[in-house]
């Protein structure tokens, strides 16, 4: 061995004392494996002679925040902030590299995200998210050679509009669809796009479709709304004013009937049920995240999905249930309750969305449909009056009921394909709201045996009314009255809407 | 390939973390930055670099300071789960001079560890290196795993589909309780930077 290698083994022979000295733990921590977070620290005696250590910042604040990634979601909760980052890098991993297998990822993100979120954030977010969804859908609906370059960005651009939201205060869904305004022509030219690719590939799309590797929005994707600024129908059945008009009119009925109320002991059950119930499923939420990245668990994924969505269903039954006439209650258990100081909302729980620029609320059990219709037929409506429940069908050879929940659904399907539901429209001017393909909201009133379409910006989802106080709306027909917390207003509708 | 600047005395080393997705990669860093002390490590970064394409992979640099008059600097890098693909597997691999193998103990991840191993030989081979030739340590994640119901691989068929004729140092390890993280670090900074200072500064 010469100098010079005598030197390297003394030089490794150092490294090396210095690697044992430096390279130790000076505390025992531990890491949640779902979030990365660190959940336990304590601190040890430390083994090595390197100076001691102070502790250590969490890795969250030590990574700059990177681009897109806005420093504000920290003041989100953890679990929210780690959905977006993971989000966020789904969809930089598209732009990195567009993939059947990352977009699909990217969904499964964007629909873990809604699962962090509060009834509160979904309403506010769900424009942009639907719109991601559809733009998502729409890149796994064509070819991989036929993506349109800019989509990446444009999807990008759209997350940067929900952490927008997500991290402003005293946001609206309006303000929502305001700051997504801007990217109204990009969007347009990406769905143009879209449905030119789908209109020169339609056998490979109606493949994909049949054979069930699409999603229900993939169907619909080639239709996906081109129009910003919804058309108003030139007829409008029922007239629906939410202007006030000049004599006071009566008051609308609410649309479920004056009942007894469940004695409180039954609410009180009831909704002790229903938050253990919720309790349940964020936990399922969170197992849903750890089988979606085992391969091998699909099975028990799917499994575990249905339950989720029984255990939420029957939520709702419950919540619903408790608000429905009860058998007569003897009188000497009842105790007469004080007057409330404020009228309190008819429903605990009620269904929201957005139409006409407005957030309205109905209760849930009138859904008798939901969702868009297939082969782009939901751009057809804007145009029209009424909605034939044959247009829901997707083939010319599948059936009606089906499609449809409650007691619409025990109706043949021979006397579903006569039916026509008026759709509602407004007298009011169009609001500067830029929508997709409208989601087909069908509400069926099974005491009067009559319906109604709503053509809404977003989906419906379920809120409670326990934060929101209630006001009668005396002035407004087809209202029933007016949920309102902070400047916030939901319109609810009453059961003239069926007449 | 060790970045050497004779003139300012300094040795950065490459050592990258490779392994399947979700095998705990980016956990180890975690850990590592977490547990140690502020006096050997810099700030943890996620590396976003802007072009006609995004890439994205974590990078701990630690700091073993002056000796022999040389600063030496340790770079750990990986690839987050989130974005394995593999374009960004072989860039990273790019210049590295020594590799953790981060295998998952979960049974069903039994065939992506395998093609993981095969998928970073034929990386390094388009970077005209062999695991023969670099430092590497393997590193069986998730031991934690086994005493619960999840079905695990043994440490015997992990050491059979990975590392059968024992070429490599191997580690069990917990690297979301921190078990066999700071050994495996070790072993691979002390491999690889014995083989930088073989390699490079000896010819100089």
């Amino acid at each position: 061995m010469n100098t010079s290698e005598n030197s390297i083994e003394q030089l490794t022979q150092e490294m090396e004392n210095a690697i044992d000295s430096l390279f130790t733990p000076t505390k025992k921590i531990e890491i949640d494996p779902l979030t990365n977070e660190i959940k336990a620290e304590n601190n040890t005696q430390r083994t090595g002679t390197s100076p001691s250590a102070s502790a250590a910042p969490e890795i969250h604040d030590s990574i700059p925040p990177s681009g897109l990634f806005d420093q504000n979601v920290t003041k989100l909760p953890l679990s929210l902030q780690n959905a977006l980052r993971e989000l966020y890098q789904g969809l930089m991993t598209i732009e990195w590299d567009m993939a059947v297998s990352h977009i699909q990822k990217a969904r499964r993100l964007l629909d873990g995200l809604s699962g962090n979120l509060t009834a509160d954030q979904i309403g506010l977010t769900q424009h942009v998210m639907t719109q991601m969804a559809d733009i998502l859908a729409a890149l796994e609906a064509i070819p991989l050679n036929q993506v349109p370059s800019h989509s990446p960005k444009l999807l990008l651009n759209l997350f940067e509009v929900l952490e927008q939201v997500l991290t402003s205060d005293n946001m609206t869904p309006e303000k929502t669809i305001a700051m997504a305004a801007p990217l109204s022509q990009e969007l347009n030219n990406f769905f143009e796009e879209i449905e030119r690719i789908q209109q020169d590939t339609p056998f490979q799309l109606e493949q994909g479709a049949a054979a069930g590797t699409t999603s229900p929005g993939l169907a619909s994707a080639a239709a996906i709304a081109r129009d910003l600024h919804r058309p108003l129908p030139e007829q409008s059945i029922p007239s629906l004013s939410l202007v006030p008009e000049t004599e006071p009119p009566v008051a609308p009925k609410p649309v479920t009937p004056a009942a007894p109320e469940a004695p409180p002991f039954l609410q009180e059950a009831v909704a002790k049920h229903t938050m253990q119930l919720s309790r349940w499923i964020d936990r399922l939420n969170a197992l849903e995240k750890i089988l979606a990245g085992v391969s091998g668990m699909e099975k028990l994924l799917a499994f575990h999905r249905q339950l989720k969505q029984e255990m939420a269903a029957q939520g709702q039954i419950l919540a619903q249930a408790i608000h429905r006439p009860m058998a007569p209650v003897a009188p000497d258990v009842r105790t007469e309750a004080p007057e409330p100081a404020q009228p309190a909302c008819p429903w605990r729980m009620l269904a929201r969305t957005e139409w006409w620029g407005k957030r309205i609320a109905f209760p849930q059990e009138y859904i008798a449909f939901e969702g868009k219709l297939p082969w782009g037929r939901g751009k057809q409506l804007l145009s029209k009056d009424s909605l034939p429940l044959s247009m829901l069908k997707k083939w010319p050879w599948s059936g009606i009921r089906s499609l449809l929940t409650g007691s619409l659904s025990s109706l043949e399907d021979s006397q579903l394909k006569t039916m026509v539901m008026p759709i509602l429209v407004s007298q009011e001017p169009p609001p500067s709201i830029i929508i997709t393909e409208p989601s087909v909201l069908l509400l069926w009133n099974p005491e009067t045996s009559k319906g109604c379409v709503i053509l809404a910006d977003s989906p419906s989802t379920p809120f409670k009314t326990d934060a929101w106080t209630w006001e009668d709306a005396p002035t407004k027909p087809f209202f029933a009255g007016i949920l309102r917390k902070n400047d916030d207003a939901i319109y609810v509708l009453s059961q003239d809407i069926f007449s | 390939m060790a970045l050497i600047d004779l003139s300012k005395k300094e040795v950065h080393c490459k050592v990258v973390y490779y392994g399947p997705g979700r095998c705990g990669k980016t956990t180890n860093l975690i850990y590592i930055y977490n547990a140690m002390s502020d006096a050997a490590k810099g700030k943890m970064l996620t590396i976003e670099t802007k072009g006609d394409r995004t890439l994205f992979f974590d990078l701990l640099p630690l700091n073993l300071g002056k000796i022999g008059g040389f600063d030496i600097r340790i770079q750990l890098y990986t690839v987050p789960g989130q974005t394995i693909y593999a374009s960004t597997r072989k860039l990273v691999l790019k210049g590295v001079d020594g590799v953790v193998f981060v295998a998952d103990s979960l049974k069903v991840r039994k065939a992506k560890n395998i093609e993981s191993l095969q998928d970073l030989a034929n990386n390094l081979k388009e970077h005209g290196k062999s695991m023969d030739e670099i430092p590497m340590v393997i590193q069986y994640n998730k031991r934690d795993l086994v005493s619960s119901p999840i079905p695990t691989l043994s440490i015997e068929e992990m050491k059979k589909d990975l590392n059968p004729q024992n070429k490599w140092p191997d580690f069990e390890a917990s690297a979301v309780k921190g078990a066999g993280v700071f050994e495996t670090l070790r072993e691979i900074s002390k491999l690889t930077v014995k083989y930088v200072a073989k390699k490079h500064l000896l010819i100089k």
